[in-house]
């Protein structure tokens, strides 16, 4: 591409991603809040349409059920979760370290996690 | 106990996939894609900025024709710094300890660059074998002499990237082994070793911002001579 490729021919960073096809939009997600007539208090909808953070505990195993559990779905959710996570800390216009900090620290308990077979045993070790 | 000290730099894998893999795709997630808004995030900016910065850098020395390795020269600078740099967080590891991951960057760059000299401007790229000026009997002894150092080059990459990582990596971890075991025998010994230790992270943070820049500067000065 080299300093031939202008960012106004390709608008939504349509050449630069890896996974082709079209983007999630984040802001999809912010509509007006208007209240439906006919439900209880803390209600907001039909259950296989609400995210994750909005369903009650109770209600966690008939969420689940409404899943899909494809390689599509799962993509989709994890696309969303990953776009949902970017929107809340990284893309605002005063971001602090706090977003950047939570992705390294999310690395080092999975680097964790990935080695703890291998030096569980250090502890047990007389001679190190 | 030499078993324990190398073990940091084996990549052991969870369900099939190897610890390597995840260290080499995670930097992709902390470098923000620019979205089609005016005003973008901090990130964004501070990424925008540092990309312009290395570019400039990086291209200044090079004619219009080698403007064309703009885009690997800056992606591999961006990448080896972030891997480099979140080898230095705890329980992380780091790929470029390993030779063959160094080795697999430099020798093929390092081999278009020389096959761009040999075919673009074939006598000029040979002629970099001679410097001007050399007494006549020394000329075979000479080219003999460049041409086993223009041959070492790709190994000489790799293994300054590979050796300078791996032997801080080693530091830290026998520094900080010496530290925790005198703790309880001498306290103030420990302490002495916990300015340097500290000390030490501060000089492995600034080597492994050089050594990628490093890799990727003589990389564009291979480029510079036979482009």
């Amino acid at each position: 591409m080299g300093l031939e490729w202008f960012p106004d021919l390709y608008p939504d960073g349509e050449g630069l991603r890896i996974f082709p096809g079209k983007r999630f939009h984040e802001d999809v997600r912010i509509t007006a809040e208007v209240p439906k007539g006919g439900f209880t208090q803390g209600q907001q909808g039909p259950l296989w349409e609400r995210p994750l953070m909005e369903v009650r505990l109770g209600e966690l195993h008939t969420w689940i059920s409404t899943c899909n559990f494809s390689p599509q779905g799962l993509l989709g959710a994890a696309q969303r979760a990953w776009s949902s996570y970017c929107a809340k800390y990284i893309h605002v216009k005063q971001g602090g370290p706090a977003g950047i900090s939570m992705l390294l620290a999310g690395y080092c308990l999975l680097s964790y996690g990935w080695n703890y077979q291998h030096f569980k045993r250090h502890r047990w070790r007389k001679y190190h | 106990m030499n078993l324990s000290f190398f073990d940091q730099f084996s990549s052991p894998s969870l369900m099939g996939i190897p610890l390597v893999l995840i260290s080499m795709t995670f930097p992709a997630l902390l470098l923000p894609t620019p979205g089609n808004r005016w005003v973008t995030s901090r990130l964004s900016t501070l990424q925008l900025w540092f990309i312009n910065l290395v570019t400039k850098q990086l291209m200044m020395p090079l004619d219009k024709k080698g403007h064309k390795w703009a885009l690997i020269l800056t992606s591999l600078m961006i990448f080896l710094l972030l891997v480099n740099l979140l080898g230095l967080l705890p329980y992380t590891f780091t790929p470029t300890t390993q030779l063959s991951m160094s080795l697999a960057l430099a020798f093929p760059l390092w081999l278009a660059t020389l096959l761009t000299g040999l075919r673009n401007q074939p006598s000029i790229s040979l002629g970099h074998l001679l410097p001007e000026g050399t007494p006549t009997p020394l000329i075979p002894a000479l080219i003999m002499i460049e041409t086993t150092s223009l041959l070492i080059r790709p190994l000489a990459l790799g293994v300054r990237l590979t050796a300078n990582l791996t032997a801080g990596h080693l530091l830290i971890q026998l520094i900080s082994t010496a530290t925790t075991v005198l703790f309880t025998t001498m306290p103030a010994v420990s302490l002495l070793t916990l300015l340097i230790l500290f000390l030490l992270t501060i000089l492995e943070v600034a080597v492994a911002m050089i050594q990628a820049y490093v890799f990727v500067l003589l990389l564009s000065l291979y480029l510079q001579e036979n482009i």
